[in-house]
């Protein structure tokens, strides 16, 4: 398994531990960074 | 991440293009055709076994919605309308706990516990509440099961029903959506009732949910310590008088485990765009994103509506709900009306 591979698992298990609201609340801030650097959103 | 997120994925945005597509030449709007025809999809042909991953995600698309929406609304109007909002939230969760425990206990009489996961999921937030409550009342999973398809199928009709009365009525944008907010049960219908009526009214309907979803651990605690009481009631009866027995310990903690976290991402996200760190192309990106994830959980919603489920109700606890939600719902139009 490489590092990348290691991490990205890592990274799923704790994402699959978190409660929907806190997963909502994350995805909403991704948005909101995104938005904020001025990267358009499509649509 | 699961292979199969994006096939299924596709086919939750699929159905919720179409129901964009066929809202453009029926005069009903594209939320409540997204959820009638995933519906009917999920009723017909079942939910395949590769879009099971998708429409689990249902919830999470719904609270990103949520989350997102918080940019396009005003702080100020918020904060206006917030002392009375709270006053009505309190008020009618109280009155719809009061009046379907007696409707169950006294009226229809029906099992105590059965009556309470009832008020809960009548009163907070649908399922989530009936959930929640059954765990502070350690209930019986048949109850739960019970309770949840009776929220359920008024979460299906309500969602329908709600915005034909509104129009009937010819009530304005704002009293539907704080009567609506108020008292419809689960998150997810009353969002979409709302922004079917208009996008002001779907904004206070969520506004008003949200607040109400935000008692759920208050609820939780007052059910936890009645339920403990009487189980010590019961207990210390039959013990000899140096055997009593503690009731449980209330775990205060429970308030934090049941809180919606995210109401706390509507709040921050509604502040920061409130404060104006986001220009208004920024805002309407969002609500944009808003709309999408929106699209996209009330497809899976509506897929994940099995009408043989709903079928499982008894017709007593149907009459009981019923009877409470035309209660309450009559009682709170007046006053929203009187006060909005």
């Amino acid at each position: 398994m490489t590092n990348t591979d290691h991490v990205s698992e890592t990274l799923t298990q704790w994402w699959m531990t978190l409660e929907s609201g806190w997963q909502a609340v994350l995805l909403g801030f991704l948005a909101l960074l995104v938005v904020s650097i001025g990267v358009p959103i499509p649509w | 991440m699961n292979r199969t997120l994006f096939p299924s994925l596709a086919l939750l945005v699929g159905i919720g293009l179409t129901g964009r597509l066929v809202a453009t030449v029926i005069p009903v709007h594209h939320l409540i055709i997204t959820i009638a025809l995933g519906l009917l999809i999920g009723n017909l042909y079942g939910i395949p076994d590769w879009a099971q991953t998708a429409v689990g995600t249902h919830k999470l698309w719904l609270e990103l919605g949520i989350v997102v929406m918080g940019a396009s609304v005003a702080l100020d109007r918020v904060i206006a309308a917030g002392p009375a909002i709270l006053l009505l939230v309190v008020a009618t969760v109280i009155t719809t706990i009061v009046v379907i425990e007696l409707l169950a206990r006294i009226v229809f009489v029906i099992q105590e516990e059965t009556g309470s996961l009832l008020a809960a999921g009548s009163s907070i937030c649908g399922v989530s509440a009936v959930v929640a409550i059954a765990e502070s009342i350690a209930a019986d999973d048949t109850r739960i099961a019970y309770a949840a398809a009776t929220v359920l199928l008024f979460d299906a009709t309500t969602l329908f029903v709600y915005p034909l009365i509104g129009h009937a009525l010819g009530l304005s944008e704002t009293v539907f959506g704080i009567w609506a907010g108020l008292t419809m049960f689960s998150t997810g219908p009353v969002t979409a009732a709302g922004f079917a009526f208009s996008k002001t009214a779907g904004q206070w309907a969520l506004l008003v949910k949200l607040t109400r979803n935000s008692l759920i651990g208050f609820v939780a605690i007052v059910y936890a310590i009645y339920y403990a009481r009487t189980t010590a009631e019961i207990e210390s009866k039959s013990v000899t008088a140096d055997g009593g027995t503690a009731g449980s310990a209330v775990e205060w903690r429970s308030l934090w485990d049941t809180f919606p976290k995210f109401v706390l991402g509507f709040l921050a996200v509604l502040i920061v765009a409130n404060l104006g760190f986001l220009s208004s192309a920024q805002i309407t990106s969002l609500s944009n994103l808003s709309d999408w994830a929106f699209l996209i959980a009330f497809a899976g919603l509506g897929l994940e509506i099995q009408l043989e489920d709903l079928r499982s109700t008894g017709y007593k606890p149907v009459l009981v709900v019923l009877t409470g939600l035309v209660i309450v719902a009559t009682v709170m139009l007046f006053v929203v009306q009187a006060l909005f």
